[in-house]
């Protein structure tokens, strides 16, 4: 069965690259949110496997967005997509809950490995898409 | 750190601090990851000035706080902005598309934006970005309360040659 994903970010644009490389690796986009209001409010009915989540955005930022996820659900699996390299901002966003953090613009295999380390027994092993 | 209030890009510059050289390396850095090369060298011109008039061009701003405070502002000739964009989204824009093509812009912004403030920390700076806000031209007057100085750089990727200019104020914020 495939992963289901909520894309986070207030791009369209990346929303468009993220979800395709997603996809790509055989996830089911079930969801897309413009910003941290419209995920937290998507993320309970939706329930999703996992959310990729942008930083920089408009009125809550990614931080907030990725605090406040986590404390509706302690166990989601949250990975943070963002053009920010700082070693600072990756330890706060691994502090707050992050599963992993990932730098625009990512590589599909990139993605797949971060995903195999998330979900290993629903990532399998081929060159084909599976997630 | 550049918590010296009030001085100008000359003065930085003789301190060793090269916010023009860092934002440079940042956008030649994030053309490379998308795979858009430039032909020639980027070209650095330092002007003071309190407003930059950008008819006719796609522009987006972007605010930096902290120890490099300011305004980032990209500006884009409509006709290179469609190729840009297109490289950026991976995607064709046709007439009519004019928001996606922003939208797309606004990314490279945020990309570059993004790379230039990871370059600052690995100097010693802390400096946050805010999101991008994307525009279709006119004046853009620096909002600043000090004096403010334009570093302007001219880029020129493969899809399209575009300019960005950072607007530094005399103050950190």
């Amino acid at each position: 069965m495939a992963l289901r994903v909520l894309v986070v970010d207030d791009s369209a644009t990346a929303r468009g690259l993220i979800s395709r490389v997603l996809q790509q690796q055989g996830c089911e986009v079930v969801g897309l949110a413009s910003s941290g209001a419209e995920a937290l409010e998507a993320y309970p009915r939706i329930k999703p496997d996992f959310v990729t989540l942008d930083l920089v955005m408009p009125q809550m930022t990614g931080q907030e967005t990725l605090r406040a996820l986590k404390a509706q659900d302690p166990s989601a699996v949250v990975i943070v997509i963002s053009s920010l390299g700082m070693m600072k901002t990756v330890m706060e966003c691994v502090k707050a809950g992050a599963s992993y953090y990932l730098v625009k613009p990512f590589k599909s295999e990139k993605v797949r490995a971060v995903l195999k380390k998330c979900f290993p027994d629903r990532v399998v092993e081929t060159e084909e898409v599976v997630c | 750190m550049i918590p010296e209030q009030g001085s100008s890009l000359g003065e930085r510059a003789a301190r060793g601090r090269d916010p023009g050289g860092t934002l440079v390396r940042a956008a030649e850095k994030a053309l490379a990851s998308l795979g858009l090369a430039r032909d020639e060298p980027a070209r650095l011109k330092i002007a003071v000035q309190q407003t930059l008039q950008a008819p006719g061009a796609a522009r987006v701003t972007v605010a930096l706080r902290g120890d490099v405070s300011g305004l980032l502002l990209f500006s884009f000739p409509w006709p290179q902005a469609f190729g840009v964009a297109g490289a950026v989204a991976q995607q064709s824009f046709g007439p009519g598309e004019e928001e996606l093509v922003l939208d797309a812009l606004a990314e490279l912004a945020n990309l570059i934006a993004g790379y230039a403030a990871t370059e600052f920390e690995r100097e010693g700076l802390e400096v946050e970005i805010g999101p991008p806000a994307a525009g279709g031209g006119g004046e853009i007057r620096h909002a600043s309360s000090g004096a403010a100085e334009a570093l302007r750089v001219s880029l020129e990727p493969a899809a399209g040659g575009f300019e960005l200019a950072l607007f530094l104020n005399g103050q950190r914020t």
